[in-house]
């Protein structure tokens, strides 16, 4: 009995983390009507690949980010792969540089998110400029920038207290990426 | 020599290869993953529908309560327009009665009239790149692709994909948006092409083009996508002479829209 109330503690520990990250995957998609919504697009799906590839890899398998992507392109409109492709560098690129990142201040951990996110805005803007043959104004993809390094924080914040609800892993878990 | 790949990173290499296959074939065979799209639309919809209505009410909240000194402005700016309007409506009454009797006499074609579907938006994809909002009515409520898209103001934009409970509209800012216009004044045609910016710009003016800042937009209603008269906004100009369109819709605002549909008379078949 004590075991089948393990297993469903555990299971309940690790809804915690995914239902964070689909919260913040609706709210990447939610039409929030204020007078900036038709300008900025807050990345709240960056924000939660980049954390977890650092905190937790496993939690974020390619497979998930690939098909988070994949919804994603489909709700929104974007050209389909092309936040699957962003997500899984973002998610390769980061996984690979955790053993550096996970013992840095939060300070490192935030201009390293500054990083990411303005290196995916450019490429996501190339590539839909290349694709459409057509170069969209640069300036809301800034915007969209500065306001995922200011709310990085505050969702840093909210993924670390569902962090605090996983149960710890051995060793040779968390290491895999 | 450690073997390069895992199994984590050659399956994340793998997927990488994959989301570039689907995005050259996403580029050249753009409508190829249109089912995919209004099928994902359809399943998140629930979802969406629920998640944004807190947000909707708190956006109304605010605009209320930061707009009341306003309200009593607007107020008495409307009592004075109300007494104005009901003597237009009269001419208008009048005017036409004179319209439909002329034009049995001309035994001319009238445009087929229009009935809307309303809707409230439940998602936006309002991005750098792409310009669109999912409504929660599809085919099961009589959405068809093409139909114009309204709101209170005038002109937002089209459907562009419809799937059982979620429509796509592409908004008229879109890059991928053109919409056949005329000048109210002088009947002069264009395009207002979308730049992903607020103000879409004006494209295939003649040379001598007469159009001045400030002039009334309505659709051409050429093409037959769009039917005709249908307000779109007001003509801007920039530093370089570059003629633009302050819309009349503000689609930061937009919570409620109207779908328009081609009100098809039925026909009964004569029973012999």
């Amino acid at each position: 009995m004590s075991a089948i109330s393990e297993q469903m503690e555990m299971f309940l520990r690790i809804c915690v983390p995914y239902g964070v990250m689909f919260m913040l995957f609706i709210f990447n998609m939610v039409f929030f009507s204020t007078p900036l919504s038709t300008t900025i697009e807050i990345p709240f799906v960056v924000m939660v690949v980049y954390y977890w590839s650092i905190y937790r890899p496993t939690l974020i398998s390619p497979l998930l980010v690939f098909i988070a992507g994949l919804c994603l392109d489909s709700l929104s409109g974007f050209p389909i792969g092309l936040s699957s492709f962003v997500f899984l560098v973002i998610r390769k690129t980061v996984s690979d540089q955790r053993l550096f990142l996970t013992g840095q201040p939060f300070m490192v951990i935030w201009l390293g998110f500054g990083v990411v996110s303005a290196l995916s805005a450019l490429v996501q803007w190339m590539l839909f400029g290349l694709m459409h043959m057509h170069w969209t104004p640069f300036q809301p993809v800034i915007f969209t920038i500065i306001a995922g390094v200011l709310l990085f924080p505050i969702i840093a914040l909210l993924l670390n207290l569902s962090h605090r609800a996983l149960p710890s892993l051995p060793d040779q878990y968390s290491a895999v990426k | 020599m450690p073997f390069p790949w895992n199994g984590a990173s050659f399956s994340s290499s793998a997927l990488i290869f994959l989301s570039i296959l689907l995005m050259g074939l996403s580029a050249f065979k753009p409508h190829m993953f249109d089912s995919t799209r209004t099928g994902v639309a359809d399943s998140f919809s629930p979802v969406l529908f629920w998640v944004s209505l807190p947000f909707q009410h708190v956006s109304i909240f605010f605009h209320d309560v930061t707009g009341l000194a306003q309200l009593q402005a607007d107020n008495v700016r409307l009592e004075q327009e109300n007494i104005k309007l009901r003597e237009w409506y009269q001419t208008a009454l009048l005017l036409d009665s004179e319209n439909k009797s002329l034009r049995d006499l001309l035994n001319l074609k009238v445009e087929p009239h229009y009935k809307h579907i309303s809707a409230r938006v439940i998602a936006d994809a309002g991005n750098a790149y792409v310009k669109s909002l999912i409504v929660p009515v599809g085919t099961k409520d009589g959405v068809i692709k093409g139909a114009a898209v309204l709101s209170s103001d005038g002109l937002i934009g089209r459907i562009v994909e419809v799937g059982e409970d979620t429509s796509r509209i592409l908004l008229v800012t879109d890059i991928n948006s053109r919409v056949p216009i005329v000048v109210e004044d002088t009947g002069q045609h264009a395009i207002m092409a979308g730049e992903n910016v607020s103000v879409p710009i004006l494209i295939h003016l003649p040379q001598d083009s007469e159009i001045v800042q400030g002039s009334r937009l309505i659709t051409s209603g050429y093409g037959g996508m769009y039917p005709h008269g249908l307000p779109v906004g007001k003509v801007v100009t920039d530093s370089e002479n570059v003629m633009g369109v302050v819309l009349f819709s503000n689609f930061d605002t937009i919570q409620i829209v109207r779908i328009l549909q081609k009100d098809i008379p039925k026909t009964h078949k004569k029973d012999n």
